[in-house]
């Protein structure tokens, strides 16, 4: 099996320069449609002294992994969370309760004032080590004043502005080994809060294209929207973007409408060769580029070529070409199923692709949509569309 | 004999290595190898047995995936001879430095066995990752002869020399050439190394063809290593130093090797040149070269020009019949857009056998569709953007290469129609020419590699050099890749990023290696020359015969 290398590069606000590559062990991944490279992880065997390293200099570098081809990472994202087995202790830190800007809303005792706006505070040293990550303080208060969430507020950033730890004492001995938790680029867009009032019905490619063009992380993502297609469908950016959604909550709702006829997808690019990522949003690709065969579970291009388990994408077709033969119907080819996402494992040699009649992953799908679909099989409480 | 260490440069006086630990186990110190049962050596096999494909549906099961494992050599010696608690003591400071080299940053001298079996040519040396004793002592307290087994985890591989030695020792010593510390030299810093090295050559950043003959390459990028000058019976590990050109600014190449079996590989291309075999198609002719000096020989290899007289679908462009090599290859454009916006103009390379007709029967492969960088300048140029545009594949087959036309005569063999490769573009709107060079093919199912590095050269550049090592010269022993920009002032610390892995070489069949560079805004400057030094250390899995 070729070999999985994880090479680190500076965290984006810091700069772009390599610092390090590592062999990757115990190496999976998962790729989504909607976002993206979505999440991976994997063991390095290093010394306790970089092990060190890691936890103290490397949380929130971004990373690529390559296998056999320099050309092309097979996914690309940031650590989010380093993990230590030492023999009976485990020590893990991770950005997930950092936050280095720190906002929130409320309204008034009877309810008679619109949401009003915490002022967002600021840790400008962290922000400038790992960029603007921006939570609300756990409790939000019904009050007639700011007074109480302003002190919740400040309280928040001065204990969370830096990645948080967790130590347990585990009670068995570990073989000494160093885990990472990786996290694809479109969560940096779960990391800042986007808030649009405006009640004009606009068409959706635009709000996405004034949203992004505003993202404050300048140094993750190129800002110009040069990838974002055109939909015409509109919606009125309060609907979507009511102060305590995050940028990809906003694109995610966007996303699930489509424009009426065809599904749209949204993420971020692999880094390019000049160092900049984009967003892009634009339709899913429904042509076939896959071919299966239910005689073995190989996934080949339409040429008949393999495909190695840790290229196989999702946002694709995939055809198992070996059963009903002889039926064909354009419009609903039942041998045909969109891939909603691809999970490979390195040491298992291969890649389970997920379509949405996946019974397993509903529930995931479900908690992650925006628009929960009512039916029977998960049974979400109706909503009202503003 | 035990060892850890690396040993001193030949002559040097001012080395800062350590003294070498030894422990002989034939005797001088004590220990003594029982010659009939002492030792039998191992060979290593597949690790957990490799990985599977089967089936209780299907006839039999076949191998997907393994590689090699560590082996496990148990030893059972005899100590005796008074003082055997002192070689004891060294025998367990010898097992403490061991653990340390891998579990820690202050022991940096590799731990290894080193073995001259009987009847070989010469010594030969392992890696040593664990090693464990057992004693026997004499009965009661008393000090005698007591038995030793000695259990020892080793790499798979036996290196024809010392783990983190200069691999020019290799050749030297396989020469019985006089040598020391003066001719320990891998990259030329404006004093000549001279071309004592296993591969020598003055390598260009193009190739052509030599008119008279299609088959040979009068100008090339790449070193051919032949068969007879790679012993060993797993591939060697290789230490690679590129100077390339003054002015050339080159801080990161594209390296690729090809080793292909029963075939000359003397005229297998990985540039596609636009030339004189090359069929073009509507709105593609030849560049008007502009006076710039390219070394090339113009009269028959122009580069091309596609002018989009209208806004057209994805059309056939360049069709090139390469001498190729079945496998998956990553695709690289020289090519560059003159006038209009980026993205006017797309870019798919398509690959087949035999012939591809307009509807695209016959293609066997599709590369991404990209736009080429906007740098505008009419004709030939010295400077090229290169981009990446995805991955092509060749069939596998019986085929071991693909000629270009059919075989001599009746009964000549498999080898029939040839491999064609197309370049189709489009001009979607806007206005735009695309000028191309060539593109470069990249082996990833041999192997590849792309090494970069932050730093941007300076112009005067011929002191600037990369040196590329797999043996463990840089990493003073321990396996592994390493890249480094070296000037003889140290003014680029830190190591060169290397994407993909270092080229090893297969034994007993010729090999090449192929360069590329390009600098830091990943253009190309065909104009210029590289200095290619090739080392090894040839590897055994058994007893060295060579």
């Amino acid at each position: 099996m070729p070999e999985h290398w994880l090479h680190v590069y500076q965290r984006p606000p810091q700069g772009n320069r390599f610092i390090g590559r590592w062999r990757a062990y115990d190496y999976q991944h998962r790729i989504a449609a909607a976002g993206g490279f979505d999440t991976a992880d994997c063991e390095i065997a290093v010394s306790k002294n970089q092990a060190e390293r890691f936890v103290e200099d490397y949380l929130g570098c971004r990373v690529a992994v390559f296998v056999d081809n320099p050309a092309q990472a097979i996914w690309e994202g940031f650590i989010n969370r380093v993990t230590i087995n030492a023999g009976t202790v485990v020590y893990s830190r991770s950005l997930d309760k950092m936050h280095n800007r720190v906002s929130g809303v409320y309204t008034n005792g009877g309810g008679t004032t619109a949401v009003t706006h915490l002022t967002a505070v600021n840790n400008l040293t962290s922000q400038g080590i790992y960029g603007i990550k921006e939570g609300s303080p756990e409790n939000r208060v019904t009050s007639n004043t700011s007074t109480a969430l302003n002190s919740l507020r400040d309280r928040t950033l001065s204990k969370q502005s830096y990645p948080q730890s967790s130590f347990v004492f585990s009670g068995q001995s570990r073989t000494p080994v160093i885990r990472l938790e990786l996290k694809g680029f479109y969560w940096w867009l779960t990391w800042v809060k986007y808030f649009n009032s405006s009640a004009s019905q606009t068409a959706v490619s635009s709000i996405l294209n004034t949203m992004i063009s505003g993202y404050p992380n300048t140094s993750f993502i190129d800002v110009s929207g040069s990838d974002i297609q055109t939909n015409s469908l509109t919606r009125h950016p309060g609907s979507v973007a009511n102060g305590n959604t995050t940028y990809w909550d906003v694109v995610q709702a966007i996303q699930e409408f489509g424009d009426g006829t065809d599904a749209f997808v949204a993420g971020i690019t692999p880094t390019k060769q000049d160092g900049t990522r984009n967003f892009y949003y634009r339709t899913a690709n429904t042509d076939v580029d896959y071919i299966l065969r239910s005689s073995d579970g190989k996934v080949r291009d339409i040429f008949g070529r393999i495909v190695k388990p840790w290229l196989v994408q999702p946002d694709r077709v995939a055809r198992v070409n070996d059963i009903l033969l002889g039926q064909y119907d354009a419009e609903r080819d039942p041998r045909a199923l969109y891939l909603d996402k691809v999970d490979y494992n390195a040491e298992g040699f291969g890649v389970q692709m997920a379509s949405s009649d996946d019974l397993t992953n509903e529930g995931a799908f479900q908690l992650r949509f925006s628009y929960k679909s009512i039916g029977d099989r998960f049974g979400a409480e109706q909503r009202i569309l503003a | 004999m035990l060892v850890i260490g690396v040993p001193k440069a030949r002559g040097d006086t001012q080395s800062i290595e350590q003294k070498q630990l030894t422990i002989d186990l034939r005797g001088d110190h004590g220990f003594v190898l029982d010659d009939n049962n002492g030792w039998s050596p191992q060979i290593a096999g597949l690790k957990d047995g490799g990985v599977y494909a089967g089936s209780a549906l299907t006839a039999g099961r076949k191998l997907i995936a393994g590689d090699n494992d560590n082996v496990t050599e148990t030893m059972r010696l005899t100590l005796s001879g008074g003082r055997e608690y002192e070689h004891i003591k060294a025998l367990r400071d010898f097992i403490r430095r061991t653990h340390e080299f891998w579990t820690t940053d202050i022991e940096i001298d590799p731990p290894q066995i080193r073995w001259w079996a009987k009847g070989a040519p010469r010594e030969q040396y392992a890696l040593i990752y664990d090693i464990s004793v057992a004693i026997d002592p004499p009965a009661g307290d008393a000090i005698g002869p007591m038995g030793v087994t000695l259990t020892i985890e080793r790499d798979y591989a036996w290196h024809g020399i010392q783990h983190g030695s200069n691999p020019k020792v290799w050749y030297f010593e396989k020469n019985a050439i006089d040598y020391d510390v003066d001719d320990y030299g891998l990259v030329d810093f404006g004093v000549s190394v001279g071309t004592e090295f296993l591969g020598y050559q003055v390598a260009n950043n193009r190739a052509a063809f030599d008119s008279a003959s299609a088959d040979n390459f009068f100008e090339q990028n790449q070193i051919i290593i032949p068969a007879d000058s790679i012993p060993g019976d797993l591939p060697a590990l290789v230490c690679l130093g590129i100077n390339p050109e003054e002015n050339s600014n080159f801080n990161q190449y594209l390296i690729g090797r090809s080793a292909i079996r029963g075939n000359t590989i003397d005229e297998l291309q990985n540039l596609l040149l636009s030339d004189a075999s090359v069929v073009s198609s509507t709105d593609t002719s030849a560049a008007a070269d502009t006076g710039g000096t390219y070394l090339w020989n113009l009269a028959q290899y122009s580069r091309y020009q596609i002018s989009f007289a209208t806004i057209t679908a994805m059309n056939e462009r360049i069709v090139w019949n390469p001498q190729i090599a079945r496998g998956e290859y990553a695709a690289y454009i020289r090519a560059r857009q003159h006038n209009g916006s980026a993205g006017n103009i797309t870019m798919k390379l398509s690959a087949g056998l035999g012939e591809v007709d307009a509807l695209g029967y016959g293609v066997a492969s599709e590369s991404d569709t990209v736009s080429p960088e906007v740098l505008s300048g009419t004709g030939n140029t010295t400077e090229w953007p290169v981009t990446y545009m995805g991955r092509i594949r060749l069939p596998d087959s019986d085929h071991v290469k693909m000629t270009f036309g059919p075989p001599a005569g009746a009964g000549a063999g498999l080898q029939t129609l040839g491999a064609q490769i197309y370049l189709n573009a489009a001009r979607s709107t806007g206005s735009g020419v695309l000028y191309v060079c060539d593109v470069l093919l990249l082996p990833v199912s041999e192997q590849a590699c792309h090494v970069l590095s932050p730093f941007t050269i300076p112009a005067d550049s011929f002191e600037v050099a990369y040196l590329l090592d797999n043996t463990g010269y840089l990493t003073h022993g321990r396996p592994g890749d390493q890249g480094k920009l070296v000037d003889p002032n140290n003014n680029f610390p830190g190591a060169a990023e290397i994407r993909g892995q270092l080229p090893t070489l297969l034994p007993g069949v010729d090999n090449r290696i192929y360069v590329l560079g390009l600098d830091s805004d990943f253009r190309s400057q065909a104009a210029f020359d590289m200095t290619l030094r090739v080392s090894i250390v040839p590897r055994w899995s058994g007893v060295v015969d060579a």
